[in-house]
């Protein structure tokens, strides 16, 4: 029998440290000390010049904080109320993606001729450059000669200005996001969660008389809950922290800052305006508001899972 | 036997545990990996030592196809006069800013750097070298146009001699004015008479109710009008004026008064052919920059077109900016730095980067005028419009401010706000960026 501490023991824990190595080294400095450090510097003045100066909470009163002028209340910041709006807008695209991709991962889950060359197709959104994907989608919605507006015109309506446009901006980018989200890797997944229901259930609701629409409701969503759960929460952790690449490429967070997000502010602030310690502040608050939904997630709708 | 043998060797080695054979032999490998990672790490964070008898200077800009030669040239003519001096060029073809910016953070700035609109706000926090006493001991700055030597000068330091200066001006397209019977614009012409060519240069070629062809493409300047942004010393925003006011609604009334422009280009959609309109003339006039005049040479080669200064409103203003190759402030080598520094405002360099821009050595600038026998003829504008330059101030953190404006302006373009609404909400946000620091 091995005692605790033994030479053995040891070995064996420096075994596994070692093989562990490479992933715990790239993670500490790659992710964990720049995460502290964020935590750190979102104290501070850094203007990247200059040693960091601590401020400590500044930054965040500047942030979160308000004045009154004239009997009115205005926020320190109202950038940064503007794009989380902004941001919020666009996650609203996550369901309306999650609903494609079950709908596009039922349609090739039937036995179909092609159906793996259609799934293939389906994904090739996916593993396609992002800025090649997103500059092919500013001509598509060029609104003097993109084919969007062309097809328009074909049955007499003018189409608007897409990304030059601040009411169409956040659609326009919301639209790109579910052509390349619905084949995606959402797909994928709820193709795998479908192939894992036993087909006796459906047998059975057959024997029982059950429609369509019945089995979909009732054994297909019900038993496709992981999934979706799944789904939603990185969705929505991904949607908090998206948004810039889009942004950055496309439109510039313009017009007016109807496409710019939490994290292309953040990326202003940091690399364009050198205000590194208020875009670490930023980030920290993002953080807090990712923590708070993802638990809320957690706790409200990991009741609502069936297993198997 | 030799299996028993096996494992009572193992278990004198383990003390007395049945571990195969195969797992003493890996962890002998997995310790061996982790002291090569470990190595492997510290290896990486290190400096390398430079060579003792050689000074090696690095020399970052923002590369492309067409500068990439002329600043290697200009190195390699440089090497050839200092043997002992070799030069590392930094070429940054993309992000060039961030990339710097970020290369100051990790206090691996490079020897000399290019600056074009940021230096301001490089400067204002310590970048850049002071050369006063250099530059008044080796240059006659008289050769110099005086206000680009000024645009370097941060409180009373000469941190800079810039090699060109980057404006704006009009490109047109001399055979849809020929086809319109339209006289080619001058560079003393009006408001009004713009305005006029703009209305008969725009046409609906096919008659389907859609313009192919717009008089003008882009925008005027807001000095031409009178108004300013931020003042001289960025104390404080300006823009809230009648002349803000005017030059906003004036550019409004272009896409939806007059018609004689599409509607404005509310975002630089960047990675688009921005000559496309022009070369296909679907724009017989377009607002264009100098640095476009190497691509407008290459892209727009079939077409017959000239440049000219652009209207006067109430005053003549273009928009400016300029380049320079500056010392930063942590270099190592100050001294074989300014010699190189020397070399990118010196007149060879200036003569190779003249066809992106005016070469501030006014000689030189003269010389590259006369010689000119390519496209565009009145390259003369350019040195014309030298003496009404408004680039931005140069303040700490002009970015910032500027993207108040953008925003202020985009609502306009976008009709969210009227000008004077737009106007009054930018003064109020730069104004409280400026007052909280920022």
């Amino acid at each position: 029998m091995r005692k605790k501490g033994t030479p053995v023991k040891w070995r064996e824990n420096l075994t596994a440290l070692a093989f562990l190595s490479p992933n715990l080294i790239g993670f500490l400095i790659f992710t964990l000390l720049p995460v502290l450090a964020g935590f750190l510097l979102s104290l501070c003045h850094w203007d990247l010049f200059h040693p960091p100066r601590f401020v400590g909470l500044r930054n965040f009163v500047d942030l979160l904080g308000w004045y009154t002028d004239e009997g009115k209340v205005h926020a320190n910041d109202p950038r940064f109320w503007k794009y989380l709006g902004n941001t919020f807008f666009l996650m609203m695209g996550i369901p309306i993606n999650m609903a494609a991709s079950l709908l596009l991962a039922m349609v090739l889950n039937q036995k179909l001729v092609g159906r793996t060359f259609f799934r293939t197709i389906f994904f090739l959104p996916t593993i396609c450059m992002g800025v090649g994907v997103m500059l092919l989608w500013m001509w598509i919605l060029n609104p003097e000669f993109g084919l969007l507006n062309y097809l328009l015109s074909l049955v007499n309506i003018q189409g608007p200005a897409w990304l030059k446009s601040y009411a169409w901006a956040k659609p326009s980018l919301m639209m790109m996001q579910l052509w390349v989200a619905m084949g995606g890797t959402s797909m994928i997944l709820y193709l795998a969660g479908l192939q894992g229901i036993p087909p006796e259930l459906y047998e059975a609701a057959d024997v029982d008389g059950a429609s369509g629409w019945d089995r979909f409701r009732h054994i297909t969503l019900p038993l496709l809950t992981p999934t979706t759960f799944f789904i939603f929460i990185t969705s929505v952790i991904g949607g908090f922290q998206g948004g810039f690449d889009a942004a950055y490429i496309m439109t510039r967070g313009g017009p007016d800052g109807a496409t710019t997000t939490i994290s292309y502010y953040i990326f202003s602030h940091a690399f364009e305006w050198f205000n590194m310690g208020y875009a670490a502040a930023i980030a920290v608050v993002l953080f807090g508001l990712v923590l708070v939904v993802t638990l809320i997630n957690w706790r409200y709708g990991g009741k609502r899972v069936h297993y198997v | 036997m030799l299996l028993c043998k096996r494992r009572t060797r193992c278990e004198a080695r383990v003390g007395g545990s049945n571990e195969p054979p195969w797992m003493a032999s890996n962890k002998r490998w997995a310790l061996a990996l982790l002291v090569v990672l470990l190595a492997l790490l510290a290896a990486g964070c290190t400096r390398q030592k430079a060579e003792s008898d050689q000074v090696t200077l690095v020399l970052a800009y923002p590369a492309d196809q067409k500068t990439r030669p002329l600043y290697r040239e200009t190195v390699a003519r440089f090497e050839r006069k200092h043997p002992g001096i070799r030069v590392r060029l930094l070429e940054i073809p993309k992000d060039y800013y961030r990339k710097v910016l970020v290369m100051i953070a990790g206090r691996n700035a490079p020897d000399l750097m290019w600056m074009g609109q940021s230096f301001a706000e490089f400067a204002t926090r310590g970048a850049f070298l002071d050369i006063t006493d250099r530059v008044a001991r080796e240059l006659n700055l008289e050769e110099y146009l005086p206000q680009a030597i000024q645009w370097y000068r941060i409180e009373g330091k000469q941190l800079g001699i810039p090699f060109g200066v980057d404006m704006e001006f009009i490109a047109y397209n001399k055979k849809l004015f020929d086809e319109a019977g339209v006289d080619y614009p001058r560079d003393d012409w009006t408001l009004e008479e713009f305005l006029e060519k703009a209305k008969r240069l725009t046409k609906d070629r096919n008659g389907d109710g859609r313009i192919d062809q717009y008089g003008f493409r882009g925008g005027l300047d807001c000095s031409a009008f009178g108004a300013q942004i931020l003042a001289e010393d960025g104390s404080r925003a300006c823009c809230n004026t009648p002349q803000m006011v005017r030059h906003l609604q004036f550019h409004l009334d272009l896409a939806h008064k007059w018609r004689v422009a599409p509607l404005p280009d509310a975002i630089q959609q960047e990675g688009l052919d921005i000559y496309a309109a022009f070369r296909q003339g679907r724009a017989a006039m377009m607002r264009m920059y100098t640095w476009d005049l190497p691509a407008l040479r290459e892209q727009c080669r079939e077409i017959d077109w000239d440049i000219v200064n652009g209207p006067k409103v109430v005053q003549r203003g273009y928009w400016a900016s300029s380049q320079a190759v500056l010392i930063s402030s942590e270099t190592r080598h100050p001294d074989e730095a300014w010699l190189l520094c020397k070399e990118f405002f010196g007149p060879e360099f200036q003569r190779s980067m003249a066809q992106r821009g005016l070469p501030t050595n006014l000689k030189i600038a003269r010389e590259v005028i006369a010689a000119n026998r390519e496209r565009p003829a009145n390259l003369a504008a350019l040195l014309k419009a030298s003496d009404a330059l408004y680039p931005f101030p140069r303040v700490a953190h002009l970015s910032e401010l500027l993207q108040h404006w953008w925003n202020a302006n985009e609502s306009v373009n976008c009709l969210r706000a009227t000008p004077e609404v737009a106007v009054a909400r930018a003064e109020r946000a730069i104004n409280r960026a400026i007052a909280r620091g920022r």
